[in-house]
C-alpha cells in the first residue's frame, strides 16, 4: 500500500483508508487508489466542488454495505418491459442477455485518466470488487431497454460498469439509482461509442434523506456517433451525478438534458464535461431545477472545445426556479474555447414563480396550489417531451406528478 | 474635443506603429534611490521610514508580511507563468531628486520629457509639479480641461495637479503617503475596510509593501468639479510596483476617477499587485474607469508585467452606486476582478470590461457581485477578444444572499476569437439563496462574421482596419461607458493592440 497523503482525514476517509489497507492493493488498483488518496473525499476548497462538499457530508465512518437478500420491489420502469441487470449493494446480477448482447463480470481494473485523476472514479475503480462489462455488438439495434438498477442499502458501495457499442450500434440504457438509509454509493461507469453507434441514456435517481450517491459515467464518441442523455434528479442527502462526454470522431451529436425536483433538505448536483476534440460536433444541453424547502440545486456545465475543433455548435442553458425563501440555487457554466471558427453560447436564469402567470391562471379558476403546481409542471415537464419511447416518458411524467404531489 | 486632444491621440497611433505596437516602451535615465533587494521585515521598515509614517501603519504592514508568508500563491485562475522569485525584485524606487520641487529647474527634465511622452497634460508643468508659486491660474495651462491629475513614478507620487481648485470644493486629493500624513484619521478610518488585511495573496503583499497610491475624499454633498486621474508608470528595471488607492465618497458625494499605466519594455517580468479601495456612503456614486496599457510583453511572450490587482467597492449606503468600466490590452498576465459589495439597501454595481490579448497574453478577468442588501442591481458587460497565441478569461460571481430581497442582475459575457491558436474562456458562478431575487446571464464565444469583414473590405478598408472596425463595434457597450476624455484613446488602442492578428 502507498503512503497517505492525507492530513487529518476524517473518520469516513481513515475508513475508506483502512478498508484500502485490508485489502492490500496492488497495480493499478494501487494506482487508482492514490487518484483518492491524493485528495480525500472532494470538499469545498477543491475548484468543480465548491457547492458539493463530500467530505463534510460524509464525516462519520460508513462501514461497508453487506449483501442484501431481500426480495426487491418491481422497479417502476417495470412497464417497459426491460432487460433488467440489478446491481445491489455493488452486486451485479441478471440472467441471460437480449440477442447482440454479452454481459459479463471482469476482476480487471483498468487503468484511464479519468481513474488516475478523479479522486471518485479512482475510488470507485480501486475498491470495486468487479466491473459488469455490457458490450453491444457491432450493427445491432436493440429495441428493448437495458435497466441498470442501481440499490443503495445501508453502507459503503463501490461498484464499475463498463458499456461498449460497436460500428453502427444503437442502445438504450436506463439507470436507476434508489437507496434507503445511510449510504454512500460510489460509481463509475464508462462508455465508449463506435463510429455511427448511438446511445440513448436514461437517468433517475431517487435518494434516501440520509443517503449520499455519487455517480461519474465517461463516454467516448467515434464519428457520427450520437448520445442523448434525460435524467430526473430527486436528490438525497447530497447526490452528485457526472457526465464526462469526449467526441472524439468527427460530427458528433451530444444532447443532454436534465431535471431536478428537489424538497427537504435535499441536494442535488449535475456536472458535466462536454470535450469536443474533433470537427463538427453539435451539443445541445438544458437543465432545470425546481426548488422546495431548503433544497440546493447545483448545476455545472462545462464546454471545452480543443485546438483544431472548428465547427463546433455547442449551447447550453440552465434555469432554475426558487420556490422557498431558503432554497439554493447554483450555477456555473463554463466555455473553454481554443478554436475560432466556432459557436458556443450559454445561458443561465434563476427566480421564482411569474406572477402574472399566478395571476392568470387564479383569474382562469384555478387554486393557487393548483396553478403553482401546473407552472412547475410545464417548466420541469419541458425536459422529458421529446423522449421517443413513450414508456419511459411516463415514468418520468408520473414520478414528476409524483413530486408535484408533495409527498416528497 | 480639443485640437490638442486630438493630436495626441494622432500622435498615439502614429508612435505605436512606429514603436511596433507599444509606445511607451522607453525608459527614463534619471538616479532613484532603491530599497535593498528583496524583501524581509527591513524592507517593509525602510519604506515606512522613507515615508515618515506613524506607528499604527508600520505595525498594519508588519501584520500583513507575517501573514503574507505564511500565504500561498492562488493558482486557480487559467494563467501560466513560471514562478516569481519573491525576493529578486526591489519593493521600494524613488527618483532621487524627491517629489516636490522648489522650480520647474529642479525637475529632472527626463521626467518631464517622460510625461510629455505620456500624454500627460505636463505642458502645464508648474500647475502639475507643484512648484511653489504656480498654480493661481492653472486653467491658463490646461490642455485637458476639467481633469486632475496624480502620477505615480515607481513607488512614488511625483505630481498631484489642481489641488488648490479640489480644496475650494473640499475634495482631498493626494498621494496616500501624504494623506497618511495630514489626514491620518481618515486613512486610518477607511483603509483595510473594504481589502481586508489577508484578503488574498496578493493583496496582502500589496498592504505589506505598497510605497504609494492616491487618496481621494469626497465630503458630504459634494459633486467633485472635475474628473480625477491617476498615471502609473514603472520605470526602473526589477521593481515592482504596488500602489494603493483608496477612494471614500461620503453621503451625496459624486465623484470620476481615472486611472492608466505604463511601464519601458523589458525582457524581464515585472511584477505590478495593486489594492483599489472604493466606499460609496448613503446615496453616492463613484465612477472608475481604468485604461490598462502595461508592456505586454514582446511577439514571442519575453518580458511584460504581471498584473495581480485587487480592486474592491464597498457600497455600503443606501441608493449608493459603484460602476467599474476597464479597458484591458496590456500586461503579460492579468489577474484582476473589480468587485461590489452590495450592502446597501437600493445600491448598484456596474461592471464595464473589455479585455484584449495579443501574442502570448493571458488575462483571467471579471467580477463579483455580491448582493447583500434589499433591491440591490448590479449589471455584467464583459467583452474579451483573443488573437495571435493569447488566452482570455472572464471569471465572475453573482451571488445573492438570503436578505437581499428583490435583487437583480443581468450579465452579458461575449468572446471573440481571432485566429485560430488563440482561446477564449468564461467560468461565471452564479449563487441565487433569495427567491425574489431575479438572475439572467449570457454568453456567447465567436469569430468575427467573414461576411462583415468581406463588406468592409469591399468598401476599401484594409483587412486590419477592417477588424479594428469591427472590434470597435463588437466593444461599443463598454466604450461609451468610458468617461470623453478616455473613450477616444480607448477606441484607438483597441485598434492598435490587435495590430498584426490578421493576415
Amino acid at each position: 500500500m502507498s503512503r497517505t497523503l492525507l492530513i487529518n482525514p476524517t473518520a469516513m476517509e481513515a475508513g475508506l483508508l483502512a478498508a484500502a489497507k485490508a485489502r492490500a492493493l496492488e497495480g493499478a488498483r494501487e494506482a487508482a487508489f492514490e487518484a483518492f488518496a491524493r485528495t480525500g473525499l472532494p470538499h469545498k476548497r477543491m475548484e468543480g466542488w465548491k457547492w458539493t462538499d463530500l467530505r463534510a457530508a460524509l464525516r462519520d465512518d460508513i462501514a461497508a454495505a453487506e449483501p442484501d437478500n431481500d426480495v426487491i420491489a418491481p422497479s417502476v420502469f417495470g412497464g417497459v418491459k426491460p432487460f433488467e441487470i440489478t446491481i445491489m449493494n455493488g452486486a451485479a446480477e441478471w440472467s441471460g442477455a437480449p440477442q447482440g448482447v454479452r454481459i459479463a463480470t471482469t476482476r480487471d481494473a483498468a487503468l484511464s485518466p479519468l481513474v488516475e485523476h478523479h479522486p471518485l472514479a479512482g475510488l470507485a475503480a480501486a475498491m470495486a470488487d468487479e466491473a459488469i462489462e455490457i458490450s453491444i455488438a457491432e450493427g445491432a439495434k436493440i429495441d428493448r431497454p437495458i435497466l441498470l438498477r442501481r440499490i443503495a442499502g445501508p453502507g459503503a458501495i463501490h461498484a464499475r460498469a463498463r458499456l461498449s457499442l460497436g460500428a453502427g450500434a444503437a442502445a438504450t440504457v436506463i439507470e436507476s439509482f434508489d437507496g434507503v438509509g445511510r449510504y454512500f454509493s460510489n460509481s463509475l461507469t464508462e462508455a465508449s461509442l463506435g463510429p455511427s453507434a448511438s446511445l440513448a441514456r436514461f437517468i433517475l435517481q431517487d435518494g434516501s434523506e440520509e443517503g449520499v450517491e455519487t455517480a461519474v459515467f465517461a463516454a467516448t464518441l467515434d464519428a457520427a456517433s450520437s448520445f442523448s442523455q434525460v435524467a430526473l434528479f430527486l436528490g438525497a442527502k447530497v447526490a452528485r451525478i457526472e457526465t464526462h462526454i469526449a467526441a472524439k470522431g468527427e460530427r458528433a451529436k451530444i444532447d443532454l438534458k436534465s431535471a431536478s425536483a428537489l424538497s427537504g433538505a435535499r441536494h442535488a448536483d449535475q456536472t458535466s464535461l462536454i470535450l469536443h476534440e474533433a470537427e463538427g460536433a453539435t451539443t445541445r444541453q438544458a437543465h432545470k431545477s425546481a426548488l422546495k424547502d431548503r433544497a440546493n440545486g447545483v448545476f455545472q456545465g462545462k464546454f471545452h472545445v480543443a485546438r483544431g475543433a472548428q465547427r463546433t455548435d455547442a449551447r447550453m442553458r440552465a434555469n432554475a426556479l426558487l420556490l422557498s425563501d431558503f432554497a439554493e440555487a447554483d450555477h456555473k457554466p463554463e466555455l473553454e474555447i481554443y478554436a475560432d471558427n466556432v459557436e458556443c453560447a450559454h445561458g443561465s436564469t434563476a427566480g421564482a414563480l411569474d406572477e402574472d402567470a399566478l395571476f392568470y391562471m387564479r383569474q382562469r379558476g384555478l387554486d393557487e396550489d393548483q396553478a403553482r403546481a401546473l407552472l412547475i409542471e410545464a417548466f420541469l415537464g419541458e425536459t422529458f417531451s421529446e423522449i421517443a419511447h413513450p414508456g419511459v416518458q411516463n415514468v418520468f411524467h408520473s414520478r414528476l406528478a409524483h413530486w408535484l404531489k408533495g409527498t416528497k | 474635443m480639443s485640437e490638442i486632444k486630438e493630436t495626441i491621440a494622432k500622435e498615439t497611433i502614429e508612435t505605436a506603429k512606429a514603436l511596433e505596437t507599444y509606445k511607451y516602451g522607453f525608459t527614463t535615465d534619471i538616479e532613484s534611490e532603491r530599497a535593498p533587494k528583496g524583501l524581509t521585515e527591513e524592507t517593509i521598515r525602510f519604506i515606512s521610514a522613507k515615508k515618515e509614517e506613524p506607528e499604527w501603519m508600520l505595525e498594519w504592514r508588519l501584520d500583513a508580511f507575517r501573514r503574507w508568508l505564511k500565504m500561498d500563491e492562488p493558482t486557480w485562475a487559467m494563467v501560466h507563468y513560471p514562478p516569481i522569485d519573491y525576493q529578486d525584485h526591489y519593493y521600494y524606487a524613488a527618483p532621487k531628486t524627491g517629489a516636490k520641487y522648489k522650480s520647474l529647474d529642479d525637475v529632472p527634465p527626463e521626467i518631464i520629457a517622460d510625461f510629455e511622452r505620456l500624454g500627460i497634460p505636463l505642458k502645464e508643468a508648474e500647475v502639475l509639479l507643484g512648484v511653489e508659486g504656480a498654480g493661481e491660474s492653472p486653467g491658463e495651462a490646461r490642455t485637458h480641461p476639467n481633469v486632475a491629475v496624480d502620477a505615480v513614478f515607481d513607488s512614488v507620487s511625483v505630481a498631484t495637479t489642481f489641488q488648490k481648485e479640489l480644496q475650494k470644493a473640499g475634495v482631498i486629493f493626494m498621494s496616500i503617503s501624504e494623506a497618511i500624513r495630514e489626514h491620518p484619521e481618515l486613512v486610518r478610518k477607511y483603509i483595510g475596510s473594504v481589502v481586508p488585511v489577508s484578503d488574498n495573496f496578493f493583496a496582502t503583499l500589496n498592504t505589506a509593501v505598497f510605497s504609494d497610491g492616491t487618496f481621494v475624499y469626497v465630503p458630504e454633498g459634494v459633486r467633485c468639479p472635475m474628473e480625477l486621474s491617476t498615471y502609473f508608470r514603472i520605470n526602473e528595471a526589477k521593481t515592482g510596483q504596488f500602489e494603493r488607492t483608496l477612494i471614500v465618497a461620503a453621503k451625496g458625494a459624486y465623484v470620476s476617477y481615472l486611472e492608466g499605466c505604463t511601464a519601458p519594455m523589458r525582457d524581464e517580468n515585472q511584477l505590478h499587485a495593486a489594492v483599489v479601495e472604493l466606499v460609496a456612503e448613503d446615496d453616492a456614486e463613484i465612477k472608475y474607469s481604468t485604461v490598462q496599457n502595461w508592456y505586454p510583453g514582446d511577439k514571442e511572450g519575453r518580458g511584460g508585467i504581471y498584473n495581480f490587482v485587487t480592486k474592491r467597492a464597498d457600497c455600503r449606503g443606501r441608493n449608493s452606486k459603484v460602476s467599474w468600466t476597464q479597458v484591458e490590452t496590456g500586461s503579460a498576465i492579468t489577474w484582476k476582478y473589480p468587485s461590489c459589495i452590495l450592502k446597501g439597501d437600493n445600491s448598484q454595481g456596474e461592471f464595464y470590461s473589455i479585455a484584449i490579448t495579443n501574442n502570448h497574453q493571458q488575462a483571467d478577468t471579471g467580477t463579483k457581485m455580491i448582493h447583500l442588501g434589499r433591491n440591490t442591481k448590479s449589471r455584467i458587460i464583459a467583452k474579451g477578444i483573443s488573437a495571435g497565441k493569447s488566452n482570455s478569461t472572464y471569471r465572475g460571481l453573482v451571488s445573492v444572499h438570503r436578505n437581499a430581497k428583490g435583487a437583480r442582475n443581468f450579465t452579458q459575457c461575449d468572446s471573440l476569437l481571432i485566429g485560430a491558436e488563440c482561446g477564449a474562456h468564461t467560468v461565471p458562478y452564479i449563487e441565487s439563496k433569495n427567491p425574489s431575487a431575479i438572475l439572467e446571464h449570457e454568453a456567447t464565444t465567436s469569430r468575427l462574421s467573414e461576411d462583415q469583414l468581406f463588406y468592409c473590405q469591399q468598401r476599401g478598408l484594409s483587412e486590419e482596419e477592417a477588424v479594428a472596425l469591427l472590434v470597435n463595434g463588437f466593444c461599443r457597450d463598454v466604450l461609451q461607458e468610458l468617461p470623453m476624455e478616455f473613450a477616444v484613446e480607448a477606441q484607438k488602442l483597441v485598434s492598435v493592440s490587435l495590430e498584426g492578428s490578421v493576415g
